[in-house]
């Protein structure tokens, strides 16, 4: 799983360690570099000094060195070294300090300085610089032409060498270093708190967002996620939540107004059920009674079987869980079949029916369903059609989808009563004296249509209303398999 | 004792009022809410029995309405709505009682025994007139200890006039209460009723409890006046 917190402060932590290591290297390498030059200045200075105490009398190489001026050539703490040698190596003037030892050139010596990094006679590092000059020809007090008439010899050229410890590069860079450890730790926990504290203020937002919605149960699902407290990159999964609990709300809504309905239904038959019983058990000599009840009771039996029938099917249809065999059904043939089942009825009210669907109507459905659907319809205009009243049952093809109307009088129902007529164990005046009506008929067409991808319309327009089901044409590109 | 059941399903209004008249009610029996109302306001009933689902006109309209006239007639609401908050509502719209179905049919009875009892104000169900005791929950009478055999009606009138003791009760009242609208009354019933009451009540020579105002009806009392 990931964690944004450990995430962003792991990457905060990451680069403010780079940033940091890079500044820190620059400012050393910074200073090494101005110290190493101060140093460099400070040897060719000495070295500069050295020549100038050099000379060429009488045709040899002469030093004056004073060591009162020069101290650090002399003592044994820190000492700094010199050599000058000539053209073939012969040692010709040392530092005191180098005693009998010699420093070799790190470098080929030449008439431009050169500078080396060198271990010094007493172990230190150190940094030497190499130069190569001619010492100056003094004439004081000698003449032009040598005795014997030699030529005065020419200055020859000397290989000078200085050297003297590191300790003023290396000491301030230590020292830097040591500053810089210190700051980095310092800087890094600081850093470590800082982007902890950051981290955690800046995603405390999400955190009480996630309470927000850990706070919402079922009992509370009218509570929704606050659009205040919601931070803006989290403004999508809120309105996201909340819409999924509009959807929710309204399914436990449904559902409690369905457990409701079933609940009161049951009661009243139950209700029936007993009181017939108590009443004829009360006098159990009146036979008459008692035949009575039984009747009662057979036919209440019926009515509450046929209830959890139909409420066994919209369950299964909503459910969703067969899987649908879909295939081109006539939709004529299914009007037939459903109408035969309800001749019977129909004709003791006598109720008509008008049948305008073209032979080889077709659409995509499974055939149980289509059946059921017709059957449904039909049994809802007989039952609430006046006596002697016309049902009209057409089909369309339109676009791909084909609607099939079945138009019936409804004198009594109301334009808001359109709205409730799909919702289960409605009726009109909620009048349950009509034997087996459940109210759930048209509930369970609307979920039959819908499984099958359908859509269901209803119309209700000069004292007569029309229930309509569109469903996919077969090939017309509606087709769904749910 | 005279109750209106209002009640939309057939075999419920068949059950209760046979079953009501069995325990010596007069029942009379409509199967919506606008023919309720109406049997409400012409009739008087010592007790209504209501459904809240009812076609046409919902039982809690029949209930305001009722109540909205005047009407004190205990009313008892009978129905599938079992939630705290309908139950609420039918007694804050003026409903006395609330049974939910489906019911136990003895309590339905003893419930409208009390609504009963408690339109004519009375908290007991014993009813003392002298040495008469009339026993309305178990529905037994006894004078002076031993115990009075009375048939459905004998005792329907008996303790009808012993709701109104001391007082004269009129004829076509006593008809209204103790018969039922669609049976045909003989003009004479309540007096031949009356006159086999007096026979079991007085027998063994004991004073009479029932007396005769002339031309208007009975009343029950320990003395003539």
């Amino acid at each position: 799983m990931k964690s944004i917190r450990g995430h962003l402060a792991a990457s905060l932590l990451v680069g403010l360690l780079a940033v940091l290591t890079a500044g820190g290297a620059a400012l050393y390498g910074a200073m090494r570099l101005t110290l190493t030059r101060e140093f460099d200045g400070a040897l060719l200075a000495k070295a500069h000094a050295l020549v100038q105490a050099s000379r060429f009398e009488h045709g040899q190489f002469e030093f004056d060195f004073v060591a009162d001026v020069m101290p650090e050539f002399v003592r044994r703490e820190r000492a700094e070294y010199f050599q000058i040698s000539d053209a073939d190596g012969q040692v010709l003037e040392r530092s005191r300090s180098l005693g009998d030892g010699v420093l070799s050139a790190g470098e080929p010596v030449s008439t431009s300085p050169v500078l080396w990094g060198v271990r010094l006679p007493d172990g230190r590092p150190g940094r030497a610089l190499g130069l190569e000059f001619t010492p100056q020809l003094d004439l004081d007090g000698e003449p032009a032409v040598r005795e014997g008439g030699a030529p005065r010899p020419d200055p020859q050229p000397v290989h000078l060498i200085v050297a003297r410890g590191r300790e003023d590069i290396d000491r301030p860079l230590s020292a830097l270093l040591g500053g810089m450890a210190i700051a980095a730790v310092l800087l890094v926990s600081g850093t470590v708190y800082a982007v902890h504290r950051a981290v955690t203020t800046g995603l405390s937002p999400v955190r009480e967002f996630v309470e927000q919605v850990c706070a919402i149960d079922a009992p509370s699902l009218s509570a929704r996620v606050s659009a205040e407290a919601t931070p803006a990159e989290l403004a999508p999964v809120g309105a996201a939540i909340n819409d999924l609990l509009g959807r929710l709300e309204g399914a436990f809504q449904r559902e409690r107004r369905f457990s409701a309905g079933v609940a009161h239904e049951l009661r009243t038959p139950i209700a029936e059920l007993r009181s017939l019983t108590e009443v004829a058990a009360r006098w159990p000599d009146d036979h008459e009674r008692a035949g009575r009840a039984v009747r009662h009771a057979f036919d209440i039996a019926a009515q509450m079987q046929g209830m959890v029938a139909a409420l066994l099917t919209l369950a299964r249809a909503q459910s969703g869980e067969q899987p649908l065999e879909l295939e081109p059904v006539e939709v004529r043939a299914a009007v037939e079949g459903a109408w035969a089942r309800l001749a019977v009825r129909a004709g003791a009210r006598g109720v008509t029916m008008r049948l305008d669907v073209a032979p080889g109507l077709s659409v995509v459905a499974e055939p149980a369903m289509l059946g059921s659907i017709a059957y449904n319809l039909l049994d809802n205009a007989v039952e609430y059609s006046p006596a002697g009243a016309r049902i009209a049952c057409l089909g369309a093809e339109d676009q791909g989808t084909v609607t099939l109307h079945v138009r019936n009088p409804a004198p009594e129902l109301t334009p808001g009563d359109l709205a409730r007529l799909f919702e289960p164990f409605w009726r009109k005046d909620a009048a349950r004296t009509g034997g087996g009506r459940v109210g759930l008929g048209l509930a369970l067409v609307k979920s039959l249509v819908e499984t099958m991808g359908g859509t269901v319309g209803v119309d209700h327009g000069d004292g007569e209303l029309t229930v309509s089901v569109h469903l996919p044409a077969p090939g017309g590109g509606g087709e769904s398999r749910g | 004792m005279k109750v209106l059941v209002v009640e939309d399903s057939v075999r419920l209004q068949e059950a209760i009022s046979e079953g009501l008249r069995e325990s010596g009610y007069a029942v009379d029996v409509v199967g919506d809410g606008q023919q309720g109302l109406i049997h409400a306001q012409t009739s008087d009933y010592d007790v209504i029995v209501l459904d809240l689902m009812l076609p046409r006109l919902d039982g809690l309209s029949v209930l305001r309405r009722l109540r909205q006239i005047g009407s004190a007639a205990p009313i008892l609401i009978l129905t599938a709505k079992y939630t705290v908050e309908d139950r609420v509502r039918g007694l804050r719209t003026g409903a006395d009682d609330y049974l939910i179905k489906p019911f136990a049919f003895a309590e339905l009875v003893a419930r409208v025994g009390a609504l009963a009892r408690r339109g004519h104000g009375q908290a007991s169900p014993r009813i003392t007139v002298a040495d008469l005791v009339i026993d309305t929950a178990a529905r037994t009478v006894a004078r002076a200890g031993s115990a009075v055999e009375l048939t459905a009606r004998e005792y329907a009138l008996l303790e009808y006039l012993a709701h109104r003791r001391g007082k004269p009760v009129p004829r076509l009242e006593l008809e209204e209460h103790v018969y039922d609208e669609h049976r045909q009354v003989m003009s004479n019933a309540v007096d031949t009723t009356i006159c086999r009451l007096r026979a079991k009540l007085d027998a063994g020579g004991r004073p009479p409890l029932i007396h005769t105002r002339r031309g208007f009806g009975y009343v029950l009392d320990q003395d003539s006046p």
